[in-house]
C-alpha cells in the first residue's frame, strides 16, 4: 500500500528554518578523489566524502554536484553499500538557550542550494533534536523537506513497511533537561558505515 | 721510341690520377677530427629564445618564451629556464604555462615543468578562468593534458580546490583529483 503523507505544519508545530546565516556561508566539499568535468557541468567525488556549508553537513560515500547557470549549486549524495548519508544542520533559535538541530539519514540526499530543499530517499529518517534529545521524528521512504513553504513531505512507498511514522512531541515553553554538552561537530562517520 | 715515350707518360699520368682519387677516398672516409661531446653538457645554450610553432597554413599555434635554452644532441632533449608557453589558437581560449625551469623530452612530445608551476586558461564562454599552481607538472603538449603527482591547488572562478595529485584533459575538459581533495565554493550570489 503506497501511503502519502503530506504534513503543511505551521511555524508553531515544526517551526524554524536552517540557519539562516548558512546562506552566507562558503560552501566546503571534502572527499578522496575528484573528477570534473566541465562540459558536462557536473561534478562527482567519492570516498569518504563530506559537504559542509556553515552549520550544514552532508556525509556520503559519493556526491554529485551541479552549478546551475545562476550559480546555485545542488549535490545528490549517495552512501556506500549497507550505509546512509547523513544531513546535519543547526536551526535559527527561537528560544532562547535551546539549541535545534535537525538531523536527517537516507540511502540518498538530494539538497538544492536555491531553494534550500533537502530530499531523503530510501530508509529515511528525520529528527529535531533540542539541546541533544530528539524531540520529532519522522522515519519513511522518502522525507522531503521544503525550506521556503516550510512543508515536509513523507512518503512511505511502496518498499519496507510502507508506512510512516512520525513522533511530535508536544509543543512546550520548557526547556529540555539534557545538558548541552554532547553537542559537538561530527568527525567521522556514524557506527554501521565503512 | 716516341711511341714508347707518349705511352710511358701516360701511364704515369694514369697512376698519378688513379693514386690522388685513392687518397682523396681515404680521407673522406677517415672520421672528422672533432672532439666528441662530453655526456651531458649542452651542443648549444640560448639566451632569451622566442619559439613559435606553425600550423600547416603558416598560422601560429603556439609561442614559446624562455630566459634560457639548452639543446642536448645525445638525446634530443631541450632544458629551458623560466619557460613560458601561450596558444595562438584562434578558436581556443587562451592557455598559458611557465615554471621555474622546463625539460622537453622525446623530441618535443613530454615536458616535465619544475618550480613555480603555473597552468593558466582564459575566460570563455560562460567558463571562468582555470588556474592551476604546482611545484611539478608533466605536459604532454599534443594530447593537451597535464597532470601532476605533486600537491596542487586550483582555482576556477569562485571555486578554490586542493589535491594531492591531479590530472588535467584540456581536450575533453576533465579534470580528476585525487588524494585528500577540499574543495571551497564561494556562496552564490544573489
Amino acid at each position: 500500500m503506497r501511503m502519502l503523507l503530506l504534513i503543511a505544519l505551521a511555524a508553531c508545530c515544526l517551526p524554524a528554518l536552517a540557519e539562516r546565516a548558512d546562506k552566507d556561508q562558503p560552501t566546503i566539499i571534502e572527499a578522496d578523489r575528484g573528477v570534473f568535468d566541465e562540459l558536462k557541468q557536473v561534478n562527482v567525488v567519492s570516498g569518504r566524502a563530506t559537504l559542509t556549508r556553515g552549520t550544514m553537513r552532508i556525509t556520503g560515500e559519493r556526491m554529485e554536484l551541479r552549478t546551475a547557470p545562476d550559480g546555485y549549486r545542488s549535490a545528490v549524495v549517495t552512501a556506500a553499500a549497507d550505509a546512509l548519508a547523513t544531513f546535519r544542520q543547526r536551526r535559527d533559535a527561537v528560544r532562547p538557550g535551546v539549541e535545534e538541530y535537525i538531523e536527517g539519514m537516507g540511502e540518498r540526499i538530494e539538497w538544492d542550494e536555491k531553494t534550500e530543499s533537502v530530499r531523503f530517499v530510501n530508509k529515511a529518517q528525520w529528527r529535531r533534536l533540542e539541546n541533544g534529545v530528539v524531540r520529532d521524528e519522522i522515519t519513511g521512504q522518502v522525507i522531503s523537506y521544503d525550506a521556503a513553504a516550510s512543508t515536509y513531505r513523507i512518503d512511505g512507498g511502496e518498499q519496507g513497511s510502507g508506512r510512516v511514522r512520525a513522533v511530535i512531541a508536544p509543543r512546550t515553553a520548557e526547556t529540555p533537561k539534557a545538558a548541552p554538552a554532547p553537542l559537538r561537530p561530527a568527525t567521522e562517520l556514524p557506527a554501521g558505515k565503512k | 721510341m716516341r711511341d714508347r715515350l707518349s705511352m710511358l707518360i701516360a701511364a704515369v699520368l694514369l697512376a698519378v690520377v688513379t693514386v690522388t682519387s685513392y687518397w682523396y677516398s681515404r680521407e673522406m672516409r677517415r672520421p672528422t677530427a672533432r672532439t666528441p661531446p662530453t655526456p651531458g653538457t649542452p651542443d648549444f645554450i640560448v639566451d632569451h629564445v622566442v619559439l613559435t610553432q606553425f600550423d600547416e597554413r603558416g598560422h601560429a599555434r603556439y609561442k614559446l618564451l624562455a630566459e634560457g635554452l639548452s639543446y642536448f644532441n645525445e638525446n634530443d632533449d631541450i632544458d629551458l629556464t623560466k619557460p613560458r608557453l601561450v596558444s595562438l589558437l584562434p578558436d581556443q581560449p587562451q592557455v598559458q604555462a611557465s615554471s621555474a625551469r622546463a625539460r622537453v623530452t622525446n623530441a618535443g612530445a613530454q615536458v616535465l615543468m619544475q618550480g613555480d608551476v603555473l597552468l593558466q586558461r582564459a575566460a570563455a564562454a560562460g567558463r571562468p578562468a582555470l588556474t592551476i599552481r604546482t611545484e611539478r607538472m608533466t605536459a604532454i603538449p599534443d594530447e593537451e593534458r597535464f597532470s601532476s603527482d605533486v600537491p596542487v591547488l586550483i582555482e576556477q572562478g569562485d571555486t578554490r580546490l586542493a589535491g594531492a595529485a591531479m590530472d588535467y584533459d584540456n581536450l575533453t575538459r576533465v579534470l580528476t583529483v585525487s588524494g585528500g581533495l577540499r574543495g571551497e565554493m564561494a556562496p552564490a550570489r544573489r
